[in-house]
């Protein structure tokens, strides 16, 4: 049975094909349009999955988006009417598009795909959070949280994944939502609202939480496990708003942004801790599965693992909305029939390397060659890009669309971040360890393997990484590691070999190849534009080698 | 320039989410063009006009990185569009493609060129290209307060010149070649079909006034009493059940429950 999964209209538009139950493609329509986070119609994504996968649209099975339109229509409608008279403004704004297209939805995906409407499914959008989360996963039987912003109804979801059943068991409803808290700290600091709230998490690595107090008065925890928000007390909290593009304050001389990120970030662990302890109540069991936008926080993943009820924590590649296009697919594959389980693998379910017209740079002879050059040019402190088959699905970038750079001496980061990024510095870098000596440099919780083979978790690092690598920590401290097998990617896994025999660490400080407000590179265009803005030295694209001059 | 496109023209500069907005916008225009141009190559056989393509598609696609990457620097800043719902809506003339002319990588499978042949193509990028001259000059002037973003049009202008330029003197020589009256039919239509594509799109856009206003009526009218009935009610918190604990093909099916 051949499914195609699709969100839009959101943030993250993206599509996602399964055939029984294994992931064939998925990918987020930005890579192709270039426009971060962009909404649309997934137009582009959905061809490229129908190409990877060979079929024409009319040879689906199914195709599932990732929301019930008319819920969400419902709760908009409802929260505007909750806020008369003052909603009369944004009554037009917000329900305007709804008689557009959004309400007919199935008409939409039709007519885009040439499928029949009634090959058109929906799903609830925190179901397919959850179906992304556990279908994913190596776990046979474990507990599912959900927490994100609501679309329809639902904005904290608790669920039970055993064998191929998914059952939903509990929901929180908006406004008692986490992930808009998160949305409305992030709008009130002004780092773009919900796209902003990675940049949220990151600035609160660099404060302290010594507004939790103030913060954590928005949100009342309850007896049964649930909880409780007032946002009006949260644009309270973090007043005065600070207005996109001006001074953010993060340094020493002034962190007050950052300490009102790190309380931020502080409640919302807090809340989460308490929703994972109600969760284990009812789901006795030692392994958890985490999706929704919150789950892309590798710091509070680290402590939901650190001091939460649980022994083993999954997330997946793309956890939030682009994700929801997977989990859309699969919770249908999973409703309709019952395939046997099939754990994602990796996360390299995008487009192979589109090679640009204009033929340059040397060709290597083998993939020898390749790793000893890298490796040759990142011992002596060079930074270089990586681009090679098919990109990663999800934010993080584990390899095949990778900046590396030796993290053996301080300031890499900072350098990283100012003349090949050219993004704030106060957002981190990732580190790839081979995953058999992971052990030897961090301290990875023995239950969050499965996360960091996605780079969803930070942890400490030993003492002696703090000297030998010490641009792997960052400003709070913390490493954010990325375990290479060697079964499911050699190569980098050789790599990182090859590193470490030429300078005794087998450590490479990585970032995904893009730079500020870009969406990460697609293929050898988009690598090469940034080759030539940056200060990046060499860029590899599958075979050929490029240099800056 | 009409004063009405002088206002919007201010308007969209001055606010930074719809500058953002319109820069990504032409950012796709460009990219599309580009595009199309590098497809019109295929077919376009005139040896001259072939070689302006191949720079002509080099340049559009370099306009459209411009305006991206003033775009991704803007939105880096954290300046979001609002309105993302409105994205993608089928009514948006900007994506009124058709999906079947697009391959795997949204590249268009059938080149402009191959549907309208060579002489209206020309014509048809030469009436294109004197109108974004004029666009692009009237922006240059609604952004004294952003010097970045005026570098980048002045920029593009010049090569806006040069399109104008080569494909004038490609359609004065097929005038000077006896195809003086296809050239005058071609500017005309591509004239006439610019027309047709801006009363289309001032149709669009005032269906969509007229509904935000009709909107706000129902607001005060159908809206009021329900709002007045639950003013000052706090939504229900704690734990509820889901409406379906599993999916099914009945539930599925549903666009609600």
């Amino acid at each position: 049975m051949r499914i195609l999964g699709l969100t839009a209209f959101n943030r993250d538009a993206a599509a996602a094909i399964v055939d029984n139950g294994v992931t064939i493609a998925a990918a987020a329509e930005e890579r192709f349009t270039r426009v971060k986070h962009d909404a649309a119609f997934p137009r582009r994504a959905v061809r490229f999955c129908l190409g990877q996968a060979g079929i024409s649209a009319q040879e689906l099975d199914w195709v599932v988006f990732a929301e019930k339109p008319s819920k969400r229509f419902e709760r908009l409608l409802a929260e505007e009417i909750r806020a008369f008279p003052k909603s009369w403004l944004s009554f037009p704004r917000v329900l305007f598009p709804w008689f557009g297209d959004r309400l007919w939805v199935r008409g939409r995906v039709s007519e885009e795909l040439g499928v029949p409407p009634e090959k058109v499914l929906f799903s609830e959008s925190q179901r397919a959070r959850a179906a992304n989360a556990y279908y994913n996963s190596p776990f046979d039987d474990a507990a599912v949280l959900v927490a994100d912003e609501a679309l329809e109804w639902a904005a904290t979801t608790l669920a039970h994944g055993k064998g191929n059943d998914l059952e939903i068991l509990a929901e929180i409803s908006h406004p008692n939502s986490l992930g808009l808290l998160a949305a409305t700290a992030s709008e009130r600091l002004g780092l773009g609202g919900a796209e902003g709230i990675g940049r949220l998490f990151a600035l609160a690595g660099c404060g302290e939480p010594r507004f939790a107090k103030e913060v954590g008065s928005v949100l009342k925890l309850e007896s049964d496990g649930s909880y409780e928000i007032d946002p009006a007390l949260l644009e309270r909290a973090i007043s005065p708003a600070r207005e996109p593009g001006g001074p953010l304050l993060w340094t020493d001389a002034d962190r007050r942004h950052a300490d009102l990120a790190a309380s931020v970030v502080r409640v919302l662990g807090d809340a989460l801790l308490h929703v994972a302890r109600e969760l284990h109540r009812r789901v006795p069991v030692d392994d958890l599965c985490f999706g929704g936008t919150l789950a892309g926080s590798a710091d509070l993943n680290a402590r939901i693992i650190a001091e939460g009820p649980f022994k083993r924590l999954f997330v997946p590649p793309a956890p939030g909305d682009a994700g929801s296009a997977l989990g859309a697919a699969l919770a249908a594959t999973y409703g309709l029939e019952k395939p046997a389980r099939k754990p994602l693998p990796h996360a390299f379910l995008g487009e192979d390397v589109l090679e640009a017209e204009t033929v340059s740079g040397q060709r290597a002879a083998n993939d020898g060659e390749i790793v000893e050059r890298l490796a040759g040019t990142l011992a002596q402190g060079k930074t270089a890009g990586w681009v090679r088959g098919r990109f990663e699905w999800g934010a993080r970038a584990l390899g095949h669309r990778t900046i590396l750079a030796s993290p053996l001496r301080e300031g890499v980061r900072e350098y990283v971040a100012a003349s090949v990024k050219r993004r704030e510095p106060f957002l981190p870098l990732c580190c790839a360890v081979p995953a058999e000596r992971a052990s030897e440099f961090f301290d990875v919780p023995a239950g969050a393997a499965s996360a960091s083979r996605f780079l969803q978790l930070s942890t400490a690092p030993k003492n002696g990484t703090k000297s030998s690598a010490p641009a792997v920590l960052h400003v709070d401290q913390r490493a954010r590691p990325h375990l290479v097998d060697r079964e499911t990617d050699p190569l980098f896994h050789a790599l990182l070999v090859r590193f470490g025999e030429q300078t005794g660490v087998p450590i490479l400080l990585t970032t995904s190849l893009n730079q500020r407000g870009d969406p990460i590179a697609r293929g050898e265009t988009d690598a090469l534009a940034v080759l030539q803005r940056s200060q990046l030295d060499l860029l590899v694209v599958q075979d050929r080698i490029h240099t800056r001059s | 320039m009409s004063l009405l496109e002088f206002s919007r023209a201010r308007a969209a500069w001055a606010d930074p989410v719809r500058k953002l907005k319109t820069l990504e916008s032409f950012a796709r225009t460009e990219e599309d063009g580009g595009r199309d141009i590098a497809a019109a190559l295929k077919v376009v056989r005139d040896p001259e006009a072939r070689k302006h393509l191949e720079r002509h598609a080099k340049d559009e696609i370099r306009h459209a990185n411009l305006f991206r990457g003033r775009a991704a620097e803007l939105r880096a800043e954290g300046i979001a569009s609002k309105d993302t719902e409105e994205a993608g809506r089928a009514y948006d003339l900007t994506h009124g493609k058709l999906a079947d002319q697009t391959n795997a990588h949204g590249f268009l499978r059938v080149a402009l060129a191959d549907e309208m042949g060579e002489i209206a193509y020309i014509a048809m990028l030469n009436v294109a290209e004197k109108r974004a001259a004029a666009m692009f000059r009237s922006n240059i002037r609604h952004l004294s307060h952003d010097d970045t973003t005026r570098a980048i049009f002045e920029s593009i202008l010049k090569d806006e010149h040069y399109h104008v330029a080569w494909t004038s003197t490609i359609l004065q020589r097929w005038k000077k070649e006896g195809r003086g009256a296809e050239v005058k039919r071609a500017l005309s239509l591509a004239k006439g079909s610019r027309f047709f594509g801006a009363w289309k799109r001032l149709g669009a856009r005032s269906a969509a006034g007229f509904s935000r206003v009709a909107l706000v009526v129902i607001y005060f009218t159908l809206i009021m009493p329900f709002g007045l009935a639950v003013r000052g009610r706090k939504a229900k918190g704690g734990w509820t059940a889901p409406l379906a604990p599993r999916a099914d093909l009945a539930r599925l099916r549903s666009q609600y429950g």
